[in-house]
């Protein structure tokens, strides 16, 4: 089964991100994916578009998030483009599980509960992150 | 997000419902921080009525704990739902937190 790629264009506002987040729920409970795995979806695009505002964008509130998402086969294949600051995953220093903290889960969260992650920062701004989240995949 | 205090004895309990974000967590911290400058030190955090929660809702909590555990209190969470008990599981902070099925039963363990 394939289906038509959905956009969702958001400002980078944190009161725009349960938007974002129905939006994707929407999405994956159409086609099929359990609960479990639409919770995961919601949390994932959360961590995505808070880390764009507070970081790629550095709090402006008036940029873009655009949020492109379809289904092939069993795979939900999920976009998240911005425009600001490039986010380089090999800089990433993972959280350590072993102390409690008040931050630095939300990268964690995202390289944990998809199946496919990719921050491609090659175009001339920004970076578009991708991902792929299978049915009965590997959270 | 909707945040409900009781207290039996000198346990406060803290029921919370709905989505617990980046834009609604703020107020979380806020009614922990209250809580703490009142003096409150055992803490049962009912999240049954969670449907919801980021790593900024994990957050709050973590920094709930950290502060308690400065005194001689303690925070215990009740009736997580099984998908945000994943995500605990996945950041390990089942580890961290006593974590029960019931609110009887979370009162229960500061007796």
């Amino acid at each position: 089964m394939s289906c038509e790629k959905d956009t969702l264009v958001i400002k980078s506002r944190l009161d725009q991100i349960a938007r974002a987040r129905s939006w994707i729920a929407e999405k994956a409970q159409a086609a099929g994916f359990s609960p479990d795995e639409i919770f995961a979806l919601k949390l994932v695009v959360s961590e995505a578009c808070t880390n764009i505002i507070r970081h790629a964008y550095e709090g402006a509130e008036d940029k873009d998030i655009i949020l492109s998402a379809s289904i092939e086969g069993d795979k939900l294949l999920l976009t998240i483009r911005d425009f600001g600051k490039k986010f380089d995953l090999s800089r990433y220093n993972p959280p350590d599980l072993e102390r409690p903290s008040e931050s630095g889960y939300g990268v964690y969260l995202i390289l944990e509960l998809m199946d496919e992650v990719e921050y491609d920062t090659s175009p001339p701004e920004g970076t578009i992150l991708r991902m792929v989240k299978r049915k009965g995949g590997k959270r | 997000m909707k945040i409900d205090i009781t207290k039996e004895d000198d346990i406060v309990i803290v029921a919370v419902e709905g989505e617990v974000d980046v834009e609604t967590s703020p107020q979380l911290r806020e009614c922990f921080d209250k809580l703490l400058a009142e003096g409150e030190h055992n803490f049962v955090i009912d999240m049954g009525g969670v449907d919801f929660i980021d790593s900024s809702g994990l957050a709050a909590f973590v920094r709930l704990f950290k502060r308690v555990r400065i005194g001689e209190g303690d925070v215990k969470l009740c009736c997580i739902r099984p998908e945000i008990l994943k995500i605990f599981e996945l950041t390990r902070l089942n580890r961290v937190f006593d974590i029960f099925d019931t609110r009887a039963e979370a009162v229960e363990s500061f007796r």
